[in-house]
C-alpha cells in the first residue's frame, strides 16, 4: 500500500529539518499506530502524505500502490484514495458542510469513473453515514465545522472518511478530544471500515484507542525518524514506561 | 477676494458641452437644464484633487465623449399599489442633498432624456420584484435619471439594473428613493456595463421615521465605474443596510463612494462592502458616517473587504467617521487578503480540484453580501457572482 523511504523533510524557506529518513512500509490491510512524544514530526508526516505545502522533502521517496505520491496535487492524492484525518480540523466560514461533501464525494466518484450522486442518492448517504457516527443533522446545515465542538470537527473528520472510502487512511490524534462514548463510535467507525485493500495509520498518544483499533504493528517516531517497531504490545508498554528508553536510543 | 483657478476644458469637456449647445433645448425643462450644465461646467469632470475623486480621476479617465444614444429602458409592470412612468420627475433634476450632488450628478441630470419615474402607494405589499433594466445600445452615452417613491408601511423590492453590450460605451444612471415612514424596502442595483464600459451613477436615499432598508449593490462588468451612494435618515429608528460586491479583473477600475447621513437619533446603519479582484483590477471603497449633533444613540458600522485572487490587483479603503453627537456607536474597519491556504488545502486533502476549491472559497466570501437576503434573490445574485468567477477561475 504505502512505501516510505529514507524520508527527510524541512520547513519550506527556512532550514529547519523536521524528519530525518523515515522508512516506513504499511502492508495491504494493516493498521499501523504511530507513537511519539510531541513534536516528534507524526503530524508533518501526514501532512506530507496529504500534500500540504509548507513543507519540503529534501531526500526519499513515497510509493502509494507503486505511483509517486510526491508527485502528486493534494487533490490527485485524494483521488487516488489517501485520506488525512487533521488533528485539528479548521473552520471554514461561508462553504455549507453540505455543499463541501457533495463536492468531495462527487470529485471522489468522478476520479473512479462514476457518475455524480443524485441529490436524493447524496442526502441518504450523508444521513446514514451521520447517523451511525451519532452526527446530529442540525450540524450539518452549518457552515464546515464553524461552531463545532473539537469532539464534533473529529467524527465529522471520521464522516468525511466514511463517505469517501479512502484506501490509505492517516489518523492524526482523533482519538484527542473525544468524550468515552465517542471514542467508542469513533473507533466502531474505523473497524468497521477496514478491509483487505484499505489500510490505516493511526496516530495516537493513547492505548486506549489502540484497545479498540488494535495495531498490526507499532512504530516509534522520534525527532523524525522510526526508533522502533513491535506489535500492539509495544504500545502497552510504552503506556507503562514513557519514551524515555526509546528516545535515548534515538 | 476669490481666487479663480484658471482652467482648461478637456477634450471630453468641449464634447460635452458643444453637446450640450446642440441638444439641450430639445431636452425640455431648458431652465433647470441650462443650470444643471452650468453647475457641472464650473467645475468640470472631477479630478484627483477633489477628496472624493482622489482615487478616480475622470478628467484623466475620460478621454472621449461617445455619441448620445438613450437608454431602452425597460420599466417595473404596474399592479395595484404601483404606479410607473416612463418618463423623467422633474424631482430629479432639481433635487440636491448633502453627500448626493456634484459634477457628475448634474451631468447626468443636465443630458437625461430616459427615466422612471414610479411610487408604491402607502401601505401596499408588492410581493414581485419590481424590475428596471436600462440598456444601452453598443459603444453609445446615455443619461438617466429616476425616481421612486415608497409610501408609509409600504414593502417592496426594486431591483434595478444597467447593462451594455462590450464595447466601451458610457452609461450615466442615477436613481433617488424617498422611503416612507414604518416601510420595508429592498434596493438591489446591479451595474453591468461590458468589456470597455463607463458607468457613472448612483442612488440617493432617503429614509422615513422606522424604515427598515436594504441594499445591495453589484457591480459584474465595466472598464470604470464609479457609484455613489448617499443614504439620509430622516426618521428616527430607521435602519439602514447597505452592502455591495466589486468583481473585477483586467485592468478595471471600480469605486464606490458612500455618504451616510445620520440626521436624526436612533438609527442604525450597517454597510459592508466586499471586492473580489484578479489581475490588474483596482477597487475603491469610500465611505463616509456623518453622525450630526441630535442624531444621539445613532449605531453604525462599516466594513469594507477585498479578496486579491492576484499580486497586483489593488484595493483602496477611505473610511471616514465625521460624529458631532456623544451617545453613538460607530466603527469601521477594513480587510485585504488573499485565498487562504490552509483552506485550500483542506477542501482539496478531500479531493476537492484546485479550481472548485478555490471558486467555493471565493464564493464562501462573496455570498455574505446576500445574507438574509430573500433567497431568490439570494440566488440570482450569487449566480451573478458565480458566473463571474467561473469566467475568471476557468
Ligand atoms: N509549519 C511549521 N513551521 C515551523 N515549525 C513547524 C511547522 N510544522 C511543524 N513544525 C515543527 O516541527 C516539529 C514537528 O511538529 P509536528 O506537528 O509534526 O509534531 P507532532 O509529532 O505531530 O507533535 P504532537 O504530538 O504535539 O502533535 C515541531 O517542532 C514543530 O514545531
Ligand atoms: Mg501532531
Amino acid at each position: 500500500m504505502l512505501e516510505i523511504k529514507n524520508l527527510h523533510v524541512k520547513i519550506a524557506d527556512e532550514d529547519k529539518m523536521i524528519l530525518n529518513g523515515i522508512d516506513l512500509i504499511v502492508e495491504d490491510g494493516q493498521v499501523a499506530a504511530i507513537m511519539g512524544p510531541n513534536g516528534s514530526g507524526k503530524s508533518t508526516l501526514s501532512y506530507v502524505l496529504a500534500g500540504k505545502g509548507d513543507y519540503e522533502v529534501t531526500e526519499g521517496q513515497i510509493l502509494f500502490n507503486g505511483t509517486d505520491l510526491l508527485e502528486l496535487e493534494p487533490d490527485e492524492r485524494a483521488a487516488a484514495g489517501v485520506f488525512l484525518a487533521f488533528q485539528y480540523p479548521i473552520e471554514i466560514p461561508g462553504v455549507a458542510t453540505m455543499t463541501f461533501l457533495k463536492a468531495a464525494m462527487n470529485a471522489q466518484r468522478a476520479a473512479r469513473g462514476e457518475d455524480e450522486l443524485t441529490m436524493p442518492e447524496f442526502m441518504r448517504t450523508v444521513r446514514s453515514a451521520a447517523e451511525k457516527l451519532q452526527i446530529d443533522q442540525e450540524m450539518l446545515k452549518r457552515p464546515l465545522n464553524v461552531g463545532f465542538s473539537g469532539g464534533e470537527k473529529k467524527r465529522n473528520e471520521i464522516l468525511q472518511m466514511a463517505l469517501l472510502e479512502p484506501k490509505l487512511c492517516v489518523l492524526d490524534e482523533t482519538d484527542s478530544g473525544l468524550d468515552i462514548d465517542a471514542l467508542r463510535i469513533v473507533a466502531d467507525g474505523v473497524n468497521a471500515l477496514r478491509a483487505p485493500d484499505r489500510s490505516f495509520v493511526v496516530i495516537t498518544h493513547y492505548q486506549r484507542l489502540l484497545d479498540y483499533i488494535v495495531p498490526d504493528v507499532v512504530h516509534i517516531l522520534s525527532r523524525g525518524r522510526i526508533v522502533k517497531t513491535g506489535d500492539a504490545e509495544l504500545a502497552r508498554q510504552l503506556e507503562k514506561s514513557g519514551y524515555a528508553e526509546f528516545v535515548d536510543a534515538a | 477676494m476669490t481666487m479663480q483657478i484658471a482652467r482648461t476644458e478637456t477634450p471630453a469637456e468641449r464634447a460635452l458641452a458643444e453637446d450640450f449647445a446642440a441638444r439641450g433645448k430639445a431636452l425640455g425643462h431648458d431652465a433647470a437644464r441650462s443650470a444643471l450644465f452650468e453647475r457641472f461646467r464650473n467645475i468640470g469632470l472631477p479630478h484627483r484633487r477633489i477628496e472624493e475623486w482622489k482615487y478616480t480621476d475622470l478628467r484623466m479617465k475620460v478621454r472621449d465623449i461617445a455619441t448620445p444614444a438613450p437608454f431602452s429602458v425597460s420599466t417595473p409592470a404596474e399592479s395595484k399599489g404601483v404606479r410607473v412612468e416612463n418618463s423623467i420627475d422633474p424631482i430629479a433634476l432639481e433635487e440636491r442633498f448633502t453627500g448626493f450632488e456634484g459634477p457628475i450628478v448634474d451631468l447626468i441630470a443636465a443630458f437625461a432624456d430616459t427615466g422612471i419615474s414610479a411610487s408604491v402607494e402607502a401601505g401596499a405589499t408588492i410581493s414581485d420584484p419590481l424590475r428596471a433594466v436600462y440598456a444601452q445600445a453598443q459603444g453609445k452615452r446615455s443619461h438617466a435619471a429616476s425616481v421612486y417613491r415608497f409610501g408609509d408601511r409600504a414593502q417592496a423590492t426594486l431591483v434595478e439594473t444597467v447593462n451594455a453590450p462590450d464595447g466601451g460605451g458610457q452609461s450615466l444612471q442615477n436613481t433617488h428613493l424617498h422611503v416612507g415612514d414604518d416601510t420595508n424596502i429592498t434596493y438591489i442595483r446591479h451595474i453591468d456595463v461590458g468589456a470597455g464600459g463607463t458607468h457613472l451613477g448612483g442612488v440617493a436615499v432617503t429614509l422615513g421615521q422606522n424604515a427598515s432598508f436594504r441594499m445591495l449593490l453589484v457591480v459584474s462588468s465595466g472598464d470604470l465605474v464609479r457609484t455613489d451612494i448617499g443614504c439620509r435618515f430622516l426618521g428616527s429608528g430607521a435602519n439602514g443596510d447597505l452592502r455591495g460586491l466589486h468583481l473585477a479583473g483586467s485592468s478595471r477600475h471600480v469605486d464606490t463612494t458612500l455618504f451616510v447621513d445620520h440626521a436624526v437619533p436612533d438609527c442604525s446603519s450597517r454597510e459592508l462592502f466586499k471586492a473580489v479582484l484578479d489581475d490588474e483590477a483596482r477597487s475603491v471603497f469610500q465611505g463616509k458616517i456623518l453622525v450630526r449633533p441630535d442624531a444621539q444613540k445613532t449605531d453604525g458600522k462599516m466594513m469594507s473587504q477585498a479578496l486579491m485572487l492576484s499580486d497586483t490587483a489593488e484595493a483602496d479603503s477611505k473610511p471616514e467617521l465625521e460624529i458631532y453627537a456623544d451617545d453613538v456607536q460607530c466603527g469601521h474597519g477594513s480587510t485585504t487578503g488573499q485565498i487562504d491556504d490552509t483552506y485550500l488545502f483542506y477542501l482539496m486533502a478531500r479531493g476537492v480540484p484546485r479550481r472548485e476549491a478555490q471558486a467555493m472559497l471565493v464564493s464562501a466570501f462573496a455570498n455574505e453580501v446576500f445574507d438574509d437576503f430573500d433567497e431568490t434573490l439570494a440566488a440570482e445574485f450569487s449566480g451573478v457572482s458565480e458566473g463571474w468567477l467561473a469566467r475568471h477561475l476557468g
